[in-house]
């Protein structure tokens, strides 16, 4: 494939696993600050 | 001799008649173009924070041009093709615009005090509520961004310069100063004035955009909140965000960290709450850099400098980039419309075009003309932010495949 289309496949592909990864990364951190909110209110 | 004398007095006069006569007519249509440019900046018509500074410093750049030592032509504000140290010392003594173009622009720095900036007047929590719906919608609508890259490569610019016209799709200003000065040195003026010039269009274009594409029923579609454990993001967890996406990001793309860090210091700063540091970016950095940006682009509008046959091409490839960005927005709107059950308004998918806030604005504005009781601003801003930093991933993967 020219280097002309692969440059930018590349650059969508990439990109998008990057961006769905932040997305992701970004429900991990909230749901892991409710958990830790959540079981501190327990146990005091 | 009358007349010689006069053309020595008034050298901006005379050295028109000693410049080549397609500079000349270049030089008068810049002075006009940036008087034109004061004029629609005054009136709204574009941003008026970078046009009334680019106009002044375009015309007059291009009126005040005299001759130098052995019968140079020049002028006093600029001289960006100096290279080696010692005339660079020299010219530093002289031109008063060149220790700011080579101690901020060069290096950009002035790129990261605009993101800067954008970060301390960023919202995070809009990306924190919806962090799919806004990160899907902004990588379709880098569309542009990456379709236009062939394009360009077939009307014959390099693989750098073709990165830099593409990224003008990402609507991003800072962005593509920084690509161009990284992978077009030679043509980051005109790429950076284009790109300037387009985005000041977007609240204008945009809007026949979404009517073009989407009918009238759905442009007043109401979106229902169906989360069960809706809850407000607290500073704490906006702060983590930031410093988790920082650290990753750089680690990914160390030749992007300097537009990452400016961008997630300045959501430290304003969820942080450092008050005194959130006024000193927004008030001095943010404005403070506005104004250079837009003085510089204009004072580096030297006829002789930037009189280059790419320049149409440059100017076809930065539209078609924002419209195919523009379409990618709002057909990635149409995709979480489908895939939400319906439950969803397409109009938000124009915000992933990350020119922030214009895009979410224009969505809220076209989505009220329709239907008065929908609102779609906190969606639309989460698509604004989430393609700010898809754009950043964008370039920096350009710059690392490329550079």
């Amino acid at each position: 494939m020219s280097l002309a289309l692969l440059i930018p496949i590349k650059v969508f592909g990439f990109g998008f696993l990057i961006s769905m990864g932040i997305a992701f990364l970004i429900k991990l951190i909230l749901d892991t600050i409710k958990l830790i909110t959540e079981k501190t209110s327990k146990v005091s | 001799m009358l007349i010689i004398n006069i053309l020595d007095m008034f050298q901006g006069i005379g050295t028109m008649f000693s410049q080549e006569p397609k500079i000349v007519i270049f030089r008068i249509v810049l002075i006009l173009f940036g008087i034109l440019l004061v004029y629609l900046g005054a009136k709204n018509v574009l941003e008026p924070l970078i046009m009334i500074p680019m106009g002044f410093g375009m015309s007059a750049v291009n009126a005040g041009v005299l001759f130098l030592e052995a019968g140079k032509i020049g002028n006093l504000f600029i001289d960006p093709m100096v290279t080696d140290t010692n005339s660079l010392i020299n010219v530093l003594q002289i031109d008063f615009l060149q220790p700011i173009y080579t101690f901020t622009f060069s290096n950009g720095l002035i790129a990261c005090l605009v993101f800067m900036g954008i970060g301390v007047i960023t919202d995070i929590g809009m990306v924190l509520a919806h962090p799919f719906i806004g990160m899907v919608i902004a990588m379709f609508a880098e569309l542009g961004t990456v379709a236009t890259f062939p394009i360009a490569k077939l009307l014959g610019f390099t693989d750098g310069e073709a990165a830099a016209v593409s990224i003008i799709g990402g609507a991003d200003g800072p962005m593509v100063l920084f690509t161009s000065l990284t992978l077009a040195k030679d043509i980051f003026v005109p790429i950076t004035i284009v790109a300037y010039l387009y985005l000041s269009l977007t609240y204008g274009l945009y809007p026949y955009l979404i009517r073009l594409l989407i009918p009238k029923e759905l442009r007043g579609q109401v979106i229902q909140n169906k989360s069960k454990n809706l809850r407000r993001i607290t500073s704490k967890e906006k702060l983590i965000f930031a410093v988790v996406a920082n650290t990753i990001l750089c680690l990914l793309f160390p030749v992007a960290a300097p537009l990452l860090l400016s961008f997630f210091i300045g959501i430290a700063i304003r969820e942080a709450g450092i008050d005194k540091y959130t006024s000193l970016v927004e008030n001095v950095f943010l404005y403070g850099a506005t104004f250079f940006l837009g003085l510089m682009l204009g004072v580096l509008c030297d006829a002789s400098v930037i009189l280059d046959p790419k320049i149409l091409k440059l100017l076809l490839l930065g539209l078609l980039a924002l419209f195919l960005s523009g379409v990618g927005g709002i057909l990635g709107g149409y995709i979480i419309y489908l895939f939400s059950g319906k439950n969803f308004n397409p109009v938000v998918g124009i915000a992933g075009v990350s020119c922030v806030p214009t895009t979410a604005k224009v969505a809220q504005k076209e989505v009220t003309k329709a239907n008065k009781m929908s609102f779609v601003m906190e969606y639309a801003l989460s698509a604004n932010i989430c393609g700010v930093i898809t754009t950043a991933i964008l370039t920096g993967l350009y710059i690392t495949f490329l550079k």
